[in-house]
């Protein structure tokens, strides 16, 4: 019975609720490529490789992401694709840490200023 | 598909790229990535730009492959050292109290180890000492790193000091622009007048930069300035504090005071500071004033030149401007410069005597000899105590101690050994320190820069503590490795009882004792060989007489001596006046005696062989009595001896030694021919006679080619003075002051002692050598004797049951010790073969670093080995006989 109740959500680290971000912003197209240049694009910092990588690799072994292979690409070389989705424990972490900032940030404005 | 068909990444970059991410299990995942992203980026910027931007790419998964992989083995190595999850200081203090606390539990072990290691490593500690004090810095002087030295030689005669001629060093002086100054010294020993007797002084003059380059600074008065190097303006003298205390009682006042030395006033300027006495223990310094004649001199290479070199300037563009003033030097005076070139060395290197450095590297490796013959033993010793602990460390590795854990354990426990030796290492380094000193005849200290310095210092600690741990792990970490490894069940099911060590655990003690006896040989032999070199030039013939003969110097100043007239008249007198003391029953003279530490040379010319390319030979020269060999008792082989006939006036006559009739003659009788000494001007000699060798300096000059002529027709400001008798050469020493003050009591006597006490410190270098190498070599047998012993007490302790069965079936006592000696016979076999291939290899080099001392002798070789086997029989034999006096019955119901 214990078993059942629920643990809470894990902790998730800064550039972990970002690659989580980044792979719901790419919708269908999550795979390594454009949730790498999202998170380039839309944060403004130099990811690297391996870090998305091993990034990927500790969110999957949590459950909080899914991936799946998809066919060869020629322009991959032949290689195929490995598309990722954010799982529902993945959503619950990234909406419980996004509770925990705005919570903190709740009457800092006037220091954070307003989004 | 046509974006595909573009391109695709510079190939090789790609398959490397692969190789690189093969074993990660992203490595597709990256590489399909890079790919798709090259080909965005070519389409973007260009096939150029998108294969340069791979690249970069590719660079930087490189940089950090390897980063992890470098961290990844550091790590690894990180947590053999350092406990994983515990604090490291408290681990290892742990670790290191339970090793101490074992290492009490066997006193007897831990004594044998660190006095063995103490032998082994204090022998280490006293050899680098000696090098460091003697060869890396036998100088304190500020900026010594930065002086050069600068000579003036054929490549034939390499020794760099007292080899510059006065005209060369003006030129290097006045065209250096590199160097930071230049200045020069010779040798200027001077007779100094006083109260009670005349007293020879150890001087040199030097030039005005001579102190400066030195850092020497005046403790009262002034140095030397260029004003003092005016000729005729000269007569200045400088003081050494010790010299200034002994003899002026370090009076202040007698800077300005006027001295006489060599028979001329001179007034003292100053005094310099304490601790100063470069070169050579000097007493006092004269200004090195250049008459006209000699500033143009460019044959008499008797200058020693040194320079600094400012900061940042190179040995190599000093020597390159030096070669290039050389050049011109050499277009300007073609002959006296003939064969000669320049070379700059570092002033240590320069200074450091001829042979030192092989002499010490001989001692450093016979120590480091010693040192794992050392290792070899605790090794063994450590094996047998791992067997003995088999039950303890099966224990802790079945409770889930790591491997490494336990290999860690014994580690500490090894260095905990190493560092206990530690301090009495240093204590035999201290004592070796103190015996060198003790045998060290004081008048040859000053020739050896360092020596009073050689001491225990904190370099020789530090080297200590790093040779320390070396030696750990040398011999501890076989041991450890093989003890960790112990069959588990086996060893817990027995009870604890020790298992026969293992077959390969015994075939490695086999293998120690047999690396133990291969090491031990080739040190054995060279230190025999060493030995008894030294033995034969110390003791061997000499080509004269050297007992029953006493021997004394003295030196006439040229100023009261100017004339040949005046130093014939002299010599002859002396001779005369000799004889008639009580006791001599024979007087001659001549200019240099055999073993006196210093030479004389002429270069010779002969009749009708005109000069090579290299110019003329040098021969080494002396002026005698016509006494003098007969005196000495060198025997005349060819020819005759010389006479009261061969005198000023009569024609020119020599007589020469054997290696110089075979040099020179080496078909023919060099009777009736004609030579000219020092150079195309002198007089035209006839060689009248032919004489045997001598050994003149057993380093560089035994049995070397010598002329002698009669002092009569070569008069020399040199004298020394050579008396016979047949009672106590001791009791001459009165004989001869007497006799030299009789002609001139204004003239010093030095360097008065018997022939015999001359040579003695003459191979003072030479007896250390064989006397150190004889140590080690004893040291060594030692060592060896004891491992075999133990490892043989060891085996026989272990095969007691197998014995017991052995005789209990009948086998008698012959047959056990038979087997047991059989063992032994067997590793020393295999260890000697071994050790003699090495022994005669390091013969070899010691042949040629030993300039002929040392020659492989098959019968010394072959005794040392017969010893050391006899050694190895007896240790196995001792063991053989308890075995085979063991009680069957007791030895099987021990076990």
């Amino acid at each position: 019975m214990q078993a059942m109740s629920p643990s809470p959500a894990p902790y998730l680290g800064e550039f972990e609720q970002l690659v989580l971000l980044a792979i719901l912003q790419c919708r269908d197209e999550a795979y390594t490529v454009p949730i790498r240049a999202v998170i380039v694009e839309r944060s403004g910092r130099a990811v690297a490789r391996g870090a998305l990588y091993t990034s990927l690799d500790r969110l999957e072994s949590k459950g909080l992401v899914a991936s799946t292979m998809g066919e060869p690409v020629a322009a991959r070389g032949g290689r195929p694709r490995r598309y990722f989705t954010v799982t529902r424990a993945g959503l619950a972490a990234l909406r419980a840490s996004r509770a925990a900032v705005a919570e903190l940030s709740r009457g800092l404005e006037s220091v954070l200023g307003r989004r | 598909m046509s974006r595909d068909n573009v391109g695709s990444p510079p190939r090789l970059v790609e398959r490397l790229v692969q190789l690189v991410a093969a074993r990660d299990r992203w490595g597709d995942t990256l590489v399909g990535d890079l790919r798709e992203e090259f080909v965005a980026v070519q389409a973007a910027r260009g096939r150029a730009a998108a294969a340069a931007w791979y690249c970069l790419q590719a660079a930087g998964l490189g940089a950090g492959w390897v980063w992890r992989g470098t961290r990844r083995i550091a790590s690894a190595l990180g947590s053999f050292v350092r406990p994983q999850g515990d604090h490291v200081i408290r681990t290892l203090l742990q670790e290191t109290r339970y090793a101490v606390r074992t290492l009490f539990r066997e006193p007897l072990v831990t004594i044998v180890v660190v006095v063995t290691l103490a032998v082994g490593l204090g022998a280490n500690a006293a050899t680098f000492g000696m090098i460091e004090s003697l060869l890396l810095r036998p100088f304190t002087f500020q900026n010594v790193d930065r002086l050069v030295m600068l000579s003036e030689n054929s490549a034939a005669d390499p020794y760099p000091r007292e080899s510059v001629a006065p005209a060369t060093f003006l030129d290097f002086k006045r065209q250096s622009t590199t160097l930071d100054g230049v200045a020069a010294f010779h040798w200027r020993d001077v007779n100094l007048a006083g109260s009670d007797r005349p007293h020879r002084v150890e001087g040199h003059a030097v030039s005005a930069d001579f102190f400066r380059l030195l850092g020497a600074t005046p403790a009262h008065g002034r140095l030397f300035g260029d004003a003092d190097m005016i000729y005729g303006r000269h007569h200045q003298v400088v003081l050494s504090h010790s010299f200034w205390k002994s003899r002026f009682g370090a009076d202040p006042a007698a800077v300005g005071r006027s001295v006489t030395l060599d028979g001329q006033p001179y007034t003292i300027v100053g005094v310099v500071a304490a601790g100063f006495d470069f070169p050579m223990g000097s007493e006092l310094w004269l200004p090195m004033a250049l008459s006209a004649d000699h500033a143009t001199n460019r044959t008499s290479t008797m200058l020693t030149v040194i320079g600094q070199r400012p900061e940042g300037v190179t040995l190599e563009r000093v020597s390159a401007e030096l070669e290039g003033i050389y050049a011109r030097i050499r277009s300007d005076h073609p002959e006296p410069t003939r064969g000669r070139r320049v070379v700059v060395r570092s002033f240590t290197e320069g200074m450091v005597d001829v042979g030192m450095p092989q002499v010490l590297l001989l001692w450093q490796a016979a120590a480091v000899l010693v040192l794992l013959i050392g290792c070899t033993n605790v090794a063994n010793l450590l094996l047998a105590r791992g067997a003995a602990r088999q039950r303890e460390l099966a224990v802790r590795l079945a409770i889930g101690a790591g491997r490494w854990r336990v290999v860690r354990q014994l580690l500490i426990e090894s260095m905990v050994l190493s560092l206990a030796a530690m301090p009495a290492a240093l204590g035999v380094a201290a004592l070796t320190f103190t015996l060198c000193r003790a045998a060290m005849p004081a008048e040859l200290v000053r020739f050896i820069p360092g020596w009073t310095a050689m001491g225990v210092n904190t370099t020789l600690l530090l080297f200590t503590i790093g040779a320390a741990l070396v030696s750990a792990i040398l011999f501890g970490l076989l041991p450890a490795v093989r003890t960790s490894r112990p069959a588990l069940t086996a060893t817990l099911r027995e009870g604890g009882r020790s298992v026969t060590g293992t077959a390969s655990r015994s075939r490695l003690r086999r293998g120690l004792v047999v690396a133990e006896i291969a090491l031990a040989l080739p040190l054995l032999i060279a230190s025999g060989l060493a030995a008894v070199g030294a033995q034969r030039v110390v003791n061997g013939p000499q080509g004269y007489d050297p007992d029953g003969a006493f021997r004394l110097r003295t030196m006439l100043p040229e100023a009261t001596y100017q004339h040949g007239e005046a130093r014939r008249i002299f010599a002859e007198r002396l001779i005369a006046e000799a004889l008639r003391q009580p006791g001599v029953e024979a007087a001659g003279t001549t200019t240099i005696l055999p073993a006196a530490g210093s030479n004389q040379t002429r270069t010779i010319a002969i009749d009708g062989r005109p000069a090579g390319a290299e110019g003329l030979p040098t021969i080494d020269y002396r002026a005698v009595s016509s006494g003098y060999l007969s005196v000495m008792r060198i025997p005349i082989v060819q020819g005759r001896g010389f006479t009261d006939a061969d005198r000023e006036g009569a024609d020119r006559t020599a007589i020469i030694s054997q290696s110089a009739a075979r040099r020179f003659w080496p078909n023919e009788s060099p009777l009736g021919k004609r030579i000219q000494l020092g150079g195309a001007a002198g007089p035209w000699t006839t060689v009248v006679g032919v004489c045997g060798d001598t050994m003149h300096d057993w380093f560089v000059g035994r049995w070397a080619p010598t002329v002698y002529v009669p002092v009569a027709q070569s008069p020399s400001v040199l004298v020394s003075l050579v008396l016979r008798t047949s009672g106590d050469p001791a009791a001459l020493a009165a004989a001869g002051h007497a006799a030299v003050a009789a002609v001139d009591p204004r003239q010093p006597v030095f360097e008065a002692m018997t022939l015999r006490e001359a040579l003695r410190v003459r191979t003072t270098g030479l007896r250390f050598v064989g006397g150190l190498m004889a140590a080690f070599g004893g040291v060594a047998l030692l060592l060896a004797a004891i491992g075999i012993y133990s490892v043989m007490a060891f085996f026989v302790t272990q095969r007691r049951h197998e014995m017991g069965i052995r005789v209990a079936l009948g086998a008698t006592s012959a047959d056990v010790v038979r087997l047991t000696i059989g063992h032994g016979t067997r590793m020393a076999g295999l260890g000697i073969a071994i050790g003699l291939a090495a022994g005669i290899g390091l013969a070899r080099v010691l042949e040629s670093a030993l300039f002929g001392v040392i020659s492989l002798e098959p019968w010394l070789a072959a005794s040392v080995t017969a010893t050391l086997g006899a050694v190895a029989l007896l240790a196995s034999f001792v063991p053989a006989r308890q075995a085979a006096a063991m009680d069957p019955v007791r030895a099987l119901r021990q076990d």
